[in-house]
């Protein structure tokens, strides 16, 4: 071994106080992070293991028996599957609805593009359950849309408690998420990579599908993927639109928790429906990122 | 076990006559928490209960200088939060509101002190019937029918209606009043209160019939008065409250009879201030804050004394033709509570 290998040299003292530094300025957040997170979720794996006992409410028992009671009962399946459709398909609209206002407003040069941000920004100010009552205001039995489609002859229109409904709830709750993250990402794409693809030839609709969609994807999945999250959760939409006969996960497990006293049954429907959400986020982004990454 | 208590054929006298005959009242004095000071914990519902709680109640007990602090939340919750503090020393609540299934299902649980008599004065004067060791009753409504006027031509004589091919898709439920419409269905189905599958086949049948299910008492009040619904089972306390706020219906008493709701306050046994918690109960008991809940949601009183005016008394008595009031088999129900929670869930409230 050498001296000059033997003795550290003045740039890696510094490197390493440098990581010092770092490591105790992350210290704080990690515990937090440790103690507020990953504490209670072991705790509710640890639960979701115990048994339910109407007058004891929870047995420590180590038993895997509220997962095989989920996955064994068609019920509580066909409400994650219900629960997964509603959300694929709230998100697939948010996009179709999103990208196009994110786009625009991304490549927007006027002096009416901060208000017209702080409209997309204006109903996150309003509670997802404020919302919901106005759709409900809406939807419901004599409400507005039922009188118009009535009044136009298109018969009687009944959203309040359907699927469709439901989703036109989600959508509205979710849009301005995925179009403010749309747009930070379009804005991110530099406007002279499209122009040079259109002096070079190629159409508006090919510069787009050529150029700005392959480097926006990375981005479209976190807005998806966040979307996704928030659909796969949502509780107050489905109570109050969906009603009493429309069942998704986030209300089911409410329910479990605080009507049946059943603990270990609920926290084994929490951990289910984070590990769906989990599995299925990480499986789209290695099928549309490695796909991307292999073209 | 506790057995099935059957009112059996309870006169409209025997029933509220002692409320409104003015009977001597327990005078409320003399005890040694009257002068304790202190606080006392309640754990109540919010709404109308809560107050009226405050309105009635929390007087008595300033008068007594205790002051009273409300712990508001759904009685699940609560009951979780009471089950749950049992093991500890000194729990957070002193007095607990239920109804009686659920405070058989915390005394299940060990969670609760036995009422003590000799510490509450007006103990004499709850209804012998509705006395229990753990729980001190403090309000009392029967299910009944209720039906629109203007939809239902004829009033309705027993659960059968709720089945008319003429009703169909006209027929409401509250989902948190899931057990109370099963328990009718095995009454008018089975005979007994006891019989849940007659009361399962019951609510599957009404359910064929288009049942319309409401998640807040408000939505299912807007129901009627939108005619979305003509017909449902309810308790009686209820369908007065809705009628004093303008709500155009009507009311009926099966033929073959009413479960009871009682509801009543709680002691757990890691209370605190157990002198307080029975101070509080006692001022419950009194007429002027039975008066009160009568008044305004128009409950029963749980003592014969409650003295109520006439115009209230006649309005809560029952009908000549006296029904059938019973109660269930309550160490049953809270044992059987949660699967038959879990059935209503699947067949009853899930399309599938």
């Amino acid at each position: 071994m050498t001296l000059a290998a033997a003795t550290p040299l003045p740039s890696d003292r510094r490197e390493k106080g440098h990581l010092a530094a770092a490591s105790a300025l992350l210290t704080p957040a990690t515990a937090v992070v440790a103690v507020m997170l990953v504490a209670p979720l072991l705790l509710l794996l640890r639960m979701s293991f115990n048994r339910f006992d109407p007058t004891k409410l929870m047995v420590e028992a180590a038993t895997a028996e509220n997962y095989t009671r989920f996955f064994g009962d068609a019920y509580y399946t066909d409400v994650m599957i219900t629960t997964v459709v509603v959300a694929l398909s709230s998100t697939a609209f948010c996009l179709l609805f999103g990208f196009p206002i994110a786009y625009r407003l991304a490549r927007w040069q006027s002096r009416w593009k901060n208000a017209v941000m702080l409209l997309m920004v204006l109903p996150l100010f309003v509670s997802s359950t404020v919302r919901s009552i106005g759709w409900m205001v809406l939807f419901s039995h004599g409400g507005v849309i039922n009188l118009a489609a009535t009044s136009l002859g298109l018969g009687t229109m009944t959203l309040m408690q359907t699927t469709t409904g439901v989703i036109i709830g989600i959508i509205s709750i979710n849009l301005p998420y995925m179009i403010l993250t749309l747009q930070s990402v379009v804005e991110g794409i530099d406007e002279n990579l499209e122009q040079a693809a259109e002096s070079l030839g190629a159409a508006p609709a090919r510069a787009f599908w050529r150029i700005v969609w392959p480097m926006a994807l990375p981005g479209t999945m976190i807005a998806a993927v966040l979307c996704f999250i928030l659909a796969m959760n949502a509780f107050a939409t489905p109570v109050l639109i969906g009603g009493p006969r429309f069942h998704m996960m986030a209300p089911l497990l409410y329910w479990e928790f605080t009507a049946n006293n059943n603990w270990p049954f609920a926290s084994a429907l929490a951990l289910i429906l984070m590990t769906t959400t989990l599995v299925m986020t990480v499986l789209a982004n290695k099928l549309i990122l490695g796909r991307q990454a292999r073209a | 076990m506790i057995k099935n208590t059957t009112f059996d054929r309870i006169s409209r006298r025997n029933f509220i006559a002692g409320a409104s005959a003015g009977a001597v009242a327990v005078p409320f004095a003399g005890q040694s928490f009257a002068q304790s000071g202190g606080s006392v914990t309640v754990g109540t519902w919010g709404g109308d209960y809560g107050r009226l709680l405050r309105e009635n109640v929390d007087p008595i007990m300033a008068d007594k200088a205790v002051r009273v602090v409300q712990d508001v939340g759904d009685s699940d919750t609560r009951m979780a939060k009471t089950i749950a503090q049992r093991i500890l020393p000194r729990g957070a609540v002193d007095v607990q509101c239920f109804d009686n299934v659920k405070a058989q299902a915390l005394r299940n649980a060990d969670a609760l002190l036995p009422i003590d008599p000799a510490k509450l004065p007006s103990w004499n004067a709850i209804r012998p019937e509705a006395r229990d060791p753990y729980i001190v009753p403090h309000i009392v409504s029967a299910q009944v029918i209720i039906y629109d006027p203007e939809q239902v031509d004829e009033p309705p004589t027993d659960l059968d209606a709720l089945l008319s091919p003429k009703y169909k898709g006209k027929v409401g439920a509250i989902i948190a009043n899931y057990y109370a419409f099963l328990m009718a269905g095995a009454l008018y189905r089975g005979g007994s209160l006891d019989d849940y599958e007659a009361g399962k086949s019951y609510l599957k049948d009404v359910n064929a019939n288009g049942l319309r299910l409401y998640a807040q008492p408000e939505a299912f009040t807007q129901a009627f008065k939108s005619k979305e619904i003509a017909i449902a089972v309810i308790w009686q306390a209820r369908s007065i409250m809705w009628q004093n706020a303008g709500v155009r219906i009507e009311s009926a008493w099966p033929k073959s009879g009413a479960m009871l709701y009682v509801s009543g306050l709680v002691i757990p046994k890691n209370a605190q201030n157990k002198d307080a918690a029975y101070a509080y109960i006692e001022a419950a008991l009194q007429p002027k804050a039975q008066q009160g809940f009568a008044e305004n949601m128009g409950y029963m009183p749980s003592i014969a004394n409650a003295n109520l005016p006439p115009n209230l008394a006649k309005r809560l008595e029952l009908p000549p033709d006296a029904p059938k009031l019973v109660s269930p088999d309550l160490d049953k129900l809270a044992r059987e509570l949660p699967a038959m929670s879990d059935w209503w869930k699947k067949n009853i409230e899930y399309k599938g």
